[in-house]
């Protein structure tokens, strides 16, 4: 076998070839992390920057697929579903750095 | 060669030395559910123990996403592939019984496969060149800790690989999770069955596992027979070097605890409240984790069952517990963490109300927490979750270190302080 062609079959191929999407796979997951923060006591806006945040990768995948009207619908969904976890904290909102907003900067040029 | 009972495959199995068991045993239980990669204990461990001139390419923690990654790389896939290859040989099936599940002693059924160490025996005799299948990864494989994790593909264009207007690449589009990894400090480890200088030994005091430098003399037996791939074979001193469970701070050398045992490095810098470590107390009758109701680790693992050992049917009996992560496919999590997987992460997902309290403690202190308490509060929310009704109550729970003294006492509503704007990045 020439040693450029993957064979997705192959157990030890695992690196090398991007595995295919399971339906709603990202989804899943996306939603799972939101909950996990929201019980972690973290609010909308936070959240928010989980997603848009390229450095976050998984969430950043959805955000990127899905869009934003996407995730502020989930994140509002599960806030009603964990209402009581509402909290405003205005206080720990996280800035991004330099570094981050160069990147992302760089990848709107692209 | 002697039989040792191994509780997490509920039988007893083949092993090259006789049971012989500590007074304590180091545990942990990791929450992969709240991981986010940020790589805080790699650093944290990094920066304490391996910073010196031949260790750079050693990681005694490190945290890789599943499915793509591996430090080594493929080190689970390739031990399985071995694990496989030895079932297909003696035409065994390597499955589990769950219906024989009972109490503490058996909480997963009996595992009807092979060991790596029964493997081994099959393969090579009681006096054959391994103790227990494994391999030598390669120098390329312990270089790049994760690599083709964020991309799929390599960049291979370009001088020394670089691009001067930046390249897209293939991202994979699928779930992944950060599975955090140190030693185990196994029970019946195969590092330790392996060597054939007898330079391994676990301390009886806590059952931290240590490779005597002044008895090793490198022949890489332990890098070979351990499944999980944690002892490092280090070029400048010729002798393999491993996780030593911080264990100044286990027996409470660090003027910051005031002589009583100390999380670990990689546990107490955890940024994301995922790590919880322990010292769990032994039966010395039996070998099996004594009776201890209200010792967190022992709680989660063996009353609720709600963290499991990582791969569990290559035998060594890992003392390191994983919260299953809830989005991934319930037939990977099952090979990677057994049969337990459905009922972990059923009661996860809606958590019972001393599991809620429980859950609290992740991080909470540096101090290790020998027993809790909670007391009850008010109910203070309902919900649905997957059609069950789920209340939830704003009890209070405190841990006490090994002096029986008070170290944490936090709410399940835990309060947020608010730090001033002009303050964000002070302390």
């Amino acid at each position: 076998m020439p040693k450029d062609e993957f064979e997705p079959d192959d157990p030890m191929e695992l690196v090398g070839v991007v595995l295919p999407a399971e339906e709603n796979s990202m989804e899943i997951m996306a939603e799972c992390v939101v909950e996990e923060y929201i019980k972690e006591g973290w609010d909308d806006e936070n959240l928010m920057k989980l997603f848009r945040d390229p450095f976050y990768r998984a969430t950043h995948a959805i955000y990127q697929q899905k869009g934003e009207d996407y995730v502020r619908f989930l994140i509002k969904g599960l806030r009603e579903k964990w209402g009581y976890y509402k909290t405003e904290d205005k206080g720990r909102l996280i800035k991004m750095d330099l570094l981050k907003k160069k990147f992302i900067a760089f990848q709107r040029g692209r | 060669m002697p039989e040792v009972y191994n509780w997490q495959l509920g039988r007893k199995m083949q092993y090259p030395y006789e049971e012989k068991h500590p007074r304590w045993q180091f545990a942990f239980v990791f929450n992969t559910n709240r991981c986010i990669g940020c790589q805080t204990c790699t650093m944290a461990c990094k920066s304490t123990w391996t910073f010196s001139k031949g260790q750079e390419y050693m990681w005694w923690n490190n945290v890789e996403t599943k499915p793509y990654g591996g430090y080594p790389q493929f080190w689970d896939v390739k031990t399985l592939k071995l694990l496989d290859e030895a079932h297909k040989r003696e035409n065994v099936s390597p499955t589990w019984d769950t219906s024989q599940k009972d109490g503490s002693q058996r909480p997963y059924g009996v595992y009807e496969g092979m060991t790596i160490f029964e493997g081994a025996l099959k393969r090579y005799g009681p006096e054959g060149s391994q103790r227990a299948l494994g391999y030598i990864p390669t120098d390329e494989e312990w270089r790049f800790p994760n690599i083709y994790e964020d991309t799929a593909t390599p960049y291979e264009g370009g001088s020394l690989g670089l691009s001067k207007e930046g390249v897209s690449l293939p991202e994979h589009k699928t779930w992944f999770f950060h599975l955090q990894r140190i030693c185990n400090h196994c029970t019946y480890p195969a590092c330790l069955a392996a060597c054939p200088r007898k330079a391994l030994y676990k301390r009886p005091e806590d059952g931290i596992v240590l490779i005597d430098q002044a008895r090793c003399r490198g022949y890489k037996k332990c890098v070979e027979a351990c499944p999980y791939k944690k002892p490092m074979f280090r070029g400048t001193t010729r002798v393999s070097e491993k996780c030593i469970g911080c264990y100044p701070r286990i027996e409470g050398k660090d003027p910051l605890t005031e002589g009583v045992p100390m999380e670990t490095r990689c546990m107490a810098a955890c940024v994301g409240k995922i790590r919880l470590q322990g010292l769990v107390k032994i039966d010395p009758k039996t070998g099996d984790w004594a009776e201890d109701r209200y010792n967190p680790i022992y709680y989660l693992v063996k009353v609720e069952r709600v963290a499991l050992p990582l791969y569990p049917q290559f035998g060594t009996e890992p003392n390191g517990y994983y919260i299953p992560p809830r989005w991934v496919p319930r037939s990977y999590l099952r090979q990677m963490f057994g049969p337990g997987v459905d009922e972990a992460i059923e009661k996860y997902t809606a958590p019972p109300r001393e599991l809620l309290a429980v859950l609290q403690l992740f991080r909470a202190s540096q101090k290790i927490i020998f027993r809790y308490e909670i007391i009850e509060g008010k109910k203070v929310y309902e919900t649905s979750i997957n059609g069950k009704n789920w209340e939830m109550y704003n009890d209070t729970i405190i841990g006490y270190g090994r002096d029986g003294k008070e170290v944490v006492r936090i709410t399940v509503e835990e309060p947020i302080h608010k730090r001033p704007e002009q303050h964000l990045n002070s302390i």
